[in-house]
């Protein structure tokens, strides 16, 4: 939609031009009306029509995994610290060395964040150093219970190990939409 | 003892009642349709759909909010006037109802030798019944307003009265221009005069067009509709006169609106669109004794277009200027518009169209 | 059957009536008028006069007592005071004015004559209801373009609407220009009073 330029009218002189100005006015409304009646309507039609986000929408976490397939999170509980809302928990634990979860030395065992509390501000992402916590663009989180509103680590964590990571932020890995 | 019953009589008294209980009950399903209708057409003039999850393309949306509504708790102020904040809706509600009683909507006709009429009642003041139960409405508006103990309501129930008794004046005065052409308040017979000189009295220039402006005007603001509801003005009272009710209560003040809507365009296109007009002269008696309804019909769907087209376009006036309006342009234009008319009738009876 | 619908609205009239009286909130009184006078229209229409009874519903109910509660909810009278003492003493003439009332009734009803009086005084008086003819006055022009209704039709289809106009603007001209006047000057009258004076402005 353009915008319309506004002009103010002319001042009618006399009764009868004052109402000829009304009345065209009121016609030029209906005009208005009766055209956007023929317009496609822009409403989304959401559960069938799904929204194209854009590439740093802050929707649900995701714990990413190296090409490898190993946790990238190491457990240090920075993005707890960093979260204002206080919705992250982590409790790091010792890599097994038989089986490491994780890269470094020790691994989070448990993840959870508390999607109540959660404020989207991305500041857990902005504190991860090792880049393993990210928002994706996953929306639909309403639940029924407070319970389902808690995120276990089993939940967020990415599921299979890929090629390169489809979603990422950083620059190289920009998805097509955000690219343009 | 009972000798005064003849069978005639008996079939005159069960059709009317049949018919009652058809139009009753096809202006309820009207104004459950009219409520989707609009709500559909106001989406696509705001460039959006309109309801369409329930049912195909939304059709069973108007079931869906009257289960919504009939099963909402039904509050009534603590400090309310019980009776009167309960026969309120009522009192809006019956008189909407009953006027379609005299409304003809087709032309009389003879299925095998018995008279079939597409009225319920042709009385023979039958435009005067009109205005009379019409203005009873505003009893349940007033009332309403008064019984629920709250400031907007009463402001929303005297805005009611004083619009609606305001504009009763120029709807009349428009109206009776159609009177004195066709020298009849019978509502039948003003059709059929129309249907006879072939010409619908809105295209009688000028006054029966200054006319027609005149009542659809007044008409829109009868019916409290935008860009005259003032007495729901939702963005200074709340909703006016029903902002303390809620569930079955709340939707019969819906229906009188609606209904109303039907009403005045009903009694419009009688007076100045001629009800049946395109059938009669040109299809034939019987034809247009079948044909005729659907034509009211068509004009009626587009007088309802016309409602809900003003309202999504329109902002609603302010209340001086509403009254401004009512007394000093429509009222004064429909009583000039009026002597001149009866001036012209009074000098041409055979009349001069198109300049009658 | 006539005699069945004017007993249940006579019965509901009176009650409606003393309702109206005895209600000490002005708000029902006004209602239980409105009723009474629903009331009213229903016996014009058992009479034969549809367009006394639609005047009636139009003009009393519809507009004049539409105006009254607009003054009572202006008022805001939903506490009503009792009656000052100070007007005390009219009550006494109030029983006076009441009975004499009751006696003209009397007396009117008592001497009204029980034959249907003549086509057009009794249009007037809505006795009219034997399906006579009117005789339908001439048109002062031919008018077929805006024809009258068809000759022949009994009073009671007529609806009494054209033997009143005629009475109206024929045998009771005067008094009918009278009251016109006598509107016209309330209207100023309230113009006037309404009006802000200039100084004050």
């Amino acid at each position: 939609m353009a915008y319309v330029e506004l002009k103010a009218p002319p001042k009618p002189s006399n009764a009868v031009e004052e109402a000829l100005a009304d009345f065209s006015a009121i016609a030029k409304g209906l005009g208005v009306t009766l055209r956007h009646m023929f317009v496609k309507p822009v409403t989304m039609q959401y559960p069938e029509e799904r929204p194209e986000l854009p590439a740093r929408h802050r929707g649900r976490h995701e714990l990413e995994r190296h090409e490898n397939g190993l946790e990238r999170c190491v457990g240090c509980e920075l993005c707890a610290l960093a979260c204002p809302a206080k919705a992250i928990f982590v409790e790091g634990a010792e890599n097994p060395p038989d089986a490491p979860v994780s890269i470094g030395e020790r691994y989070a065992k448990t993840w959870i964040v508390n999607m109540i509390r959660c404020i989207f501000c991305g500041f857990c992402v902005e504190a991860c150093p090792t880049e393993a916590v990210q928002l994706k663009r996953v929306f639909e989180l309403a639940d029924y219970t407070r319970e389902s509103m808690i995120y276990t680590k089993e939940m967020l964590l990415a599921p299979a190990p890929k090629k390169e990571p489809e979603d990422s932020w950083l620059p190289g890995f920009l998805p097509e939409a955000a690219k343009q | 003892m009972f000798d005064w019953i003849s069978w005639n009589v008996v079939l005159a008294v069960i059709a009317a009642f049949v018919k009652a209980f058809v139009v009753v009950n096809a202006l309820l399903v009207a104004f459950a349709y009219m409520t989707l209708t609009e709500r559909k057409v106001m989406g696509r003039m705001q460039v959006r759909y309109g309801p369409n999850r329930v049912g195909p393309f939304g059709l069973l949306q108007p079931i869906a909010d009257g289960i919504k509504l009939a099963f909402k708790e039904d509050v009534t102020p603590s400090q309310a006037n019980i009776w009167v904040h309960t026969i309120a809706p009522i009192m809006a509600l019956v008189p909407a109802l009953i006027i379609f009683a005299v409304i003809p909507i087709g032309p009389s006709l003879l299925i095998a030798d018995q008279p079939w009429t597409w009225y319920i009642a042709n009385i023979n003041v039958s435009y005067l019944y009109v205005t009379a139960v019409a203005s009873l409405g505003v009893y349940g508006l007033v009332l309403a307003g008064w019984a629920s103990n709250n400031k907007y309501s009463l402001l929303g129930g005297l805005r009611a009265s004083a619009q609606m008794i305001s504009y009763e004046l120029a709807q009349a005065a428009a109206a009776l221009t159609v009177v004195i052409l066709a020298g009849s308040i019978n509502l039948y017979e003003i059709v059929e005069q129309q249907n006879r000189s072939l010409i619908p009295y809105a295209l009688y220039l000028p006054v029966g067009l200054v006319a027609f402006a005149v009542y659809l005007i007044a008409g829109v603001a009868e019916t409290n509709r935008a860009p005259f509801d003032l007495p729901e003005a939702e963005g200074e009272l709340g909703a006016g006169f029903h902002t303390e009710y809620s569930g079955f209560k709340w939707s019969m003040f819906f229906m009188a609106e609606y209904v109303n809507m039907v009403n005045v365009s009903a009694i419009a296109i009688v007076l100045f669109l001629g009800g049946w007009w395109p059938a009669v002269p040109y299809l034939g008696e019987t034809v247009a004794g079948i044909v005729g309804p659907i034509f009211f019909l068509l004009k009626l769907a587009l007088f309802m277009f016309f409602f809900i087209w003003l309202r999504s376009t329109l902002p609603r006036l302010r209340f001086d200027r509403l009254m401004g309006l009512g007394w000093k342009v429509l009222f004064p234009v429909a009583l000039v518009n009026l002597m001149v008319t009866a001036v012209i009738v009074a000098l041409w009876p055979t009349g001069v169209w198109p300049f009658i | 059957m006539e005699f069945v619908v004017f007993v249940i609205a006579a019965a509901v009239a009176v009650a409606a009536a003393l309702m109206m009286v005895l209600q000490r909130n002005a708000m029902y009184s006004a209602l239980f008028l409105v009723l009474t006078f629903f009331c009213i229209a229903v016996f014009y229409v058992l009479l034969g006069a549809f367009f006394l009874a639609v005047v009636q519903v139009a003009v009393y109910a519809g507009a004049i007592m539409v105006l009254m509660l607009f003054v009572l909810m202006l008022l805001n009278v939903a506490h009503p005071e009792p009656a000052d003492r100070r007007l005390a003493f009219l009550k006494p003439f109030g029983v006076i004015a009441a009975l004499v009332l009751v006696i003209e009734l009397a007396v009117a009803v008592l001497q009204a004559p029980t034959e249907p009086a003549a086509a057009v005084g009794g249009a007037a008086t809505g006795a009219a209801r034997q399906a006579t003819p009117i005789a339908r006055p001439a048109p002062a022009t031919p008018a077929p373009a805006f024809p009258l209704p068809p000759e022949g039709v009994g009073a009671a289809e007529v609806g009494h609407t054209q033997a009143l106009a005629s009475v109206l603007f024929t045998r009771f001209l005067l008094p009918f220009e009278v009251t016109s006047i006598l509107l016209l000057a309330a209207i100023l009258g309230a113009t006037v009073l309404a009006r802000k004076r200039p100084e004050t402005t």
